[in-house]
């Protein structure tokens, strides 16, 4: 069911930031509600702090987007948790969101703006 | 390490706590979006709080304020997201604005838009949304404190397995004079025997005893002694540990369990405490158990342990018997059986009285004296509320009028009346529960002072706490006084006329709207007046009873409880080490006497001594008179400050070792009841052996002196007989010390004293002012109370006065601009704006004192020293208010003479 409205569409695009720091997070491993938020506050440095009530609502979104899938994992600390991992299709976006950010980088990179290090890493 | 496992423990506590708020905030959500990520959120906010609480107390305080933000924010969108996709809606595909559509909408969607109106008006006017929030926030604020407190200590059952079923027996004089006695262990052993109404029955005797152990500095503790059945009557047993055992309570074993209290002040919470011994009264007991936090019966226990053999025997009068009926008995059924059984079976000593016994529920025994009191303060604080409201409603009349524009336009547009008063309702339930959340807040903190200055004998007060029950009533109370407020204004937005305001060219507020402005500010001031009054006389009762002349000197006094040290077995040894203490204080720097008693001049109960006045016949029936007895040191009466009022004091405690005839003094109350119209310094007592007298022994009246009076507002003085410590030694006695101005002796340097004699005493230094602060803490307690919310009251009525005076000016700007013109002096405005002021304080403060001449009968019980309707105090409130309506009228009138009446005249 849900892959009737997985959608890869180019239009998704730009992420939102939060939406972009939360399928990093879950691109690097299957991960539970509380770890995302961590991941999150990790990536951006603080910079972005999303709470329990906005990430269920973005996850919500994502799970009937079909880029993120319920994990088969299960939590042995707490039965009530539910570990989250990216779909192929989610990956894919994740991916083509990755390219354009790079584009832009590719851009200022060579305005100069950018240190040729940071802008490669 | 102490530290950690607190801490651990106390986060843990809090989570709990937590979890059930979390369970509100998730329920926000629709039901779908719960089924599906509800239990995992509530997951992911536990280890949120978590971290949170790691970070302190304000990182805490800011996750709550932004997760509940963000929540009613995500809750809200989703609901809102499940209604676009509802069926109706997906056909008629119908506007989301407010007003413009009628029958047929979505209830929610219609809500939606209200809330969302409603967010936009109180973000375009902050100066009245925060006023507003502000009012019901105090409002609300003291009705979830007070709330709080009531619900714990007079609504909640005990803290006890099916604790409805927990009674209190009491013997009782067959005469009914004295009803609330305490039993002996023969009546207790009858009730036992013959009982049919109770699952179990059992006794429990308080006394003060010294507690020594490795963990600090000996003190004194109060050990409840408990027959067997303690436990199970209670129904509570050890949090950790063992209970007592049967085979304990049969041999008087020396084991104790431990208060929870105790457990965590002095031994830290450590569980290693079970199984050591520490001493009591010298005897070595072994901790077997830990109580859980919950138990606190009776309220002052701090270790509970057996009957010892001895105590099994020792018929005095002083054991609390609780039971627990049987679940198809009555209170009134058990009454009857007991007073059956005690007046049906011979006293065990023939001499006594028989007596007869009744039952009262526990917990109607527990809150007796705080019911009637507590009753009133929340009486207060809806008022408060009431206030509140009035206030809020005042301020949203005047702002509807200044919006009658807004309401005609969308009402030309079509929107349909029953709209139009949801609208204008939702937005001031809106700024009620805004208001509400901050009185929640509010609450929690107001409670906590309370708590704080509330008498420390005030029943469970270690449970009080704002919690989720009392929320939920708080949040209806909101609702309610939401619609409250705003039902004016919304009747008024539903009889709207729209040309009439489109054409009229200023906010207008009809002559309908000035009139309930007008009765608002009347109902403020009457219930204001009405608390000011109450306030007033409360606080004229406690200014009473603690100045009341109590026949004692209350300054320059020290009491100094110590009880005597264990190897001091004989009365010789101990009346030997009290005259050592007594010689060692009276040479402190700054003493001007130290004398021994066995009661402090505060406690206006203890041993009643049956004796007989020589010469006269005992009364018929052959039962001896009974009169509190006194054993007191020389110079008692002058370290106390009692007067003698004839004959002469006790002489020096030296002088009288040898004397073959007995001495005594009594009091005034004595004299008037014993030995009226008789010169009393003629007769002499004679009293029964006790304390190995072998016989009878005279005692000469050789002194009267002057009643005292513990409690002012206490009936009539108890008689007493003061004998002298030597004649009647006692086995516990406290020190009296008074000091000169020059210097005043330090409970250092007292207990330094004392233990240079004997330092395994525990010495407790207080001085009379802490013993009568302690004995008026319930009356200040309610003054304080009564007279914060009264204050608060009076406040808010002032504004209400203000606020329809300004907006009064505020409508007669044109006509005072006029007026001016024509040559109106500035006397005249201002007299025309102080005149309205004047009137409806008036018309206020008479309904007022009217409520008050009705509402301060049900008060009269607790006040002392002054009449419920005392002139000066009814005539000072009325004035005051006056005063307080003038001020309020002040500011306005200063406006009107502002007005510039060109440019009044000028305008539109």
């Amino acid at each position: 069911m849900r892959s009737s409205n997985e959608s890869t569409d180019p239009h998704h695009l730009p992420l939102k930031p939060a939406i972009l720091l939360i399928l990093t997070a879950l691109a690097q491993q299957p991960r539970h509600g509380y770890a995302i938020m961590v991941a999150v506050r990790e990536q951006s440095d603080g910079g972005v702090e999303l709470g329990t009530s906005h990430l269920y609502r973005h996850l919500k979104k994502l799970l009937d987007q079909g880029w993120v899938v319920e994990s088969k994992m299960t939590d042995e600390q707490d039965s009530r948790r539910r570990h989250y991992e990216l779909s192929v299709s989610g990956r894919q976006i994740l991916r083509s969101e990755m390219q354009r950010l790079q584009n832009i980088l590719q851009v200022g990179h060579d305005l100069g703006l950018l240190d040729p290090v940071e802008a490669s890493g | 390490m102490r530290r950690g496992i607190g801490m651990r423990r106390n986060i843990e506590s809090r989570t709990v706590r937590h979890a059930r708020w979390l369970g509100l905030l998730v329920s926000l959500y629709p039901r779908a979006f719960r089924d599906r990520f509800g239990a995992e959120m509530i997951a992911a906010f536990e280890q949120e709080i978590t971290s949170a609480q790691t970070r302190g107390r304000v990182a805490l305080a800011r996750w709550w304020g932004t997760t509940l933000a963000a929540s009613l924010g995500c809750a809200l969108v989703e609901h809102r997201q499940g209604i676009m996709r509802h069926p109706a809606r997906r056909r008629h595909r119908l506007p989301l604005v407010a007003g413009a559509s009628g029958k047929g909408d979505h209830w929610m969607q219609n809500m939606i838009a209200d809330l969302r109106h409603a967010g936009r008006r109180m973000t375009k006017s902050p100066g009245f949304t925060a006023i507003a929030v502000l009012t019901i926030g105090l409002g609300i604020g003291v009705n979830a404190a007070v709330f709080s407190l009531i619900d714990t200590i007079l609504l909640r059952p005990l803290p006890f397995a099916d604790s409805d079923r927990l009674v209190r027996v009491w013997s009782a004089q067959p005469d009914g004079n004295r009803r609330f006695l305490e039993t002996t262990i023969d009546e207790l052993n009858v009730l036992r025997e013959h009982h049919r109404a109770f699952v179990e029955i059992a006794a429990v005797s308080l006394a003060p005893r010294d507690l020594h152990d490795s963990a600090g500095t000996p003190r004194g503790v109060v050990v409840a002694r408990v027959s067997r059945g303690f436990f199970d009557v209670i129904g509570v047993s050890p949090s950790l540990g063992r209970g007592i055992l049967d085979e304990e309570y049969t041999r008087g074993a020396p084991v104790v369990v431990l208060s929870h209290n105790l457990w965590q002040t002095r031994y830290g919470g450590h569980r290693e405490v079970v199984g050591e011994t520490l001493s009591i009264q010298g005897e070595l007991h072994q901790v077997v158990g830990i109580m859980p936090r919950a138990l606190r019966y009776p309220q002052e226990a701090m270790l509970w342990r057996p009957f010892t053999e001895d105590e099994n025997q020792d018929d005095d009068r002083e054991l609390q018997v609780v039971a627990r009926l049987r679940p198809d008995v009555t209170v009134e059924q058990a009454s009857a059986e007991v007073a059956s059984i005690l007046s049906h079976s011979p006293p065990a000593d023939p001499d006594s009285e028989r007596m007869t016994g009744w039952v009262q529920p526990l917990q109607a025994m527990m809150v007796k004296d705080i019911r009637r009191p507590f009753w009133l303060l929340l009486a207060a604080v809806v008022a408060v509320l009431a206030i509140a409201c009035a206030n809020v409603a005042n301020l949203q009349l005047v702002q509807g009028a200044a919006r009658s524009r807004e309401l005609a336009i969308r009402t030309a547009l079509g929107a349909g009346r029953r709209r139009m008063m949801t609208q204008v309702l939702t937005e001031s339930v809106a700024v009620a529960a805004c208001g509400g959340l901050l009185g929640l807040g509010l609450g929690s903190w107001l409670l906590q002072l309370m708590v704080l200055i509330s008498p420390a004998d005030l029943p469970r007060l270690a449970e009080v706490r704002l919690d989720l029950r009392v929320a939920a009533v708080m949040l209806a109370v909101t609702m309610v006084s939401g619609i409250l407020f705003g039902l004016f204004p919304a009747l008024r937005a539903a009889r709207f006329d729209p040309a009439s305001a489109l054409h009229g060219s200023r906010a207008t507020l009809g002559r309908q709207g000035q009139q309930l402005q007008q009765l608002f500010a009347i109902a403020q001031i009457a219930m204001a007046t009405l608390l000011v009054v109450s306030a007033g006389l409360l606080t004229a009762t406690f200014v009473h009873i603690q100045g009341a002349d109590r026949g004692f000197t209350t300054d320059h006094v020290l009491t100094v409880d110590l009880s005597p040290p264990n190897h001091r077995d004989t009365h010789e040894q101990r009346v030997a080490f009290y005259q050592q203490v007594r010689a060692t204080l009276a040479d402190l720097p700054g003493v001007e006497a130290a004398a021994l008693t066995n009661f402090h001049p505060m406690q206006d109960y203890g041993f009643r001594m049956p004796f007989e006045i020589v010469g006269q016949p005992v009364q018929e029936g052959g039962k001896s008179p009974q009169a509190l007895l006194r054993s007191t040191s020389a110079e008692f009466f002058r370290a106390a400050g009692i007067q003698l009022v004839a004959g002469a004091d006790f002489p020096p405690d030296a002088a009288q070792a040898g004397a073959a005839q007995g001495l005594t003094i009594v009091n005034e109350a004595f004299v008037q009841t014993f030995l009226p119209a008789m010169d009393p310094l003629r007769q002499r007592l004679t009293h029964p052996a006790y304390f190995g007298d072998e016989q009878p022994v005279e005692h000469q009246i050789i002194g009267v002196v002057a009643d005292v009076r513990a409690d002012a507002a206490a009936g009539p003085v108890k008689p007493r007989i003061y004998l002298p410590y030597r004649q009647m030694p006692w086995p516990r006695m406290k020190a009296l010390i008074r000091f000169s101005d020059a210097a005043t002796p330090t409970a250092a340097s007292i207990r330094e004293q004392i233990w240079a004699l004997d330092p395994t005493i525990p010495v407790d230094v207080t001085t009379m002012e802490q013993w009568i602060a302690t004995s008026v803490a319930s009356q200040r307690f309610n003054m304080r109370m009564m007279g914060a919310f009264a204050g608060l009251a009076l406040l808010l009525a002032a504004l209400g006065i203000y606020g329809v005076l300004s907006s009064h000016v505020a409508r007669r700007t044109r006509e005072i601009g006029l007026r001016v013109t024509l040559g109106a002096s500035w006397r005249s405005i201002v007299a025309m704006v102080l005149d309205r002021g004047l009137r409806l304080s008036l018309a206020g403060v008479a309904l007022g004192l009217v409520g008050a001449w009705w509402a301060t009968r049900w008060l009269a019980s607790l006040l002392f020293g002054i009449r419920p309707l005392e002139p000066w105090l009814l005539l000072g409130v009325a004035l005051g208010f006056v005063a307080v309506a003038l001020a309020a009228s002040a500011f306005p009138a200063l406006r009107a003479l502002r007005v510039d009446p060109l440019s009044a005249l000028r305008a539109d």
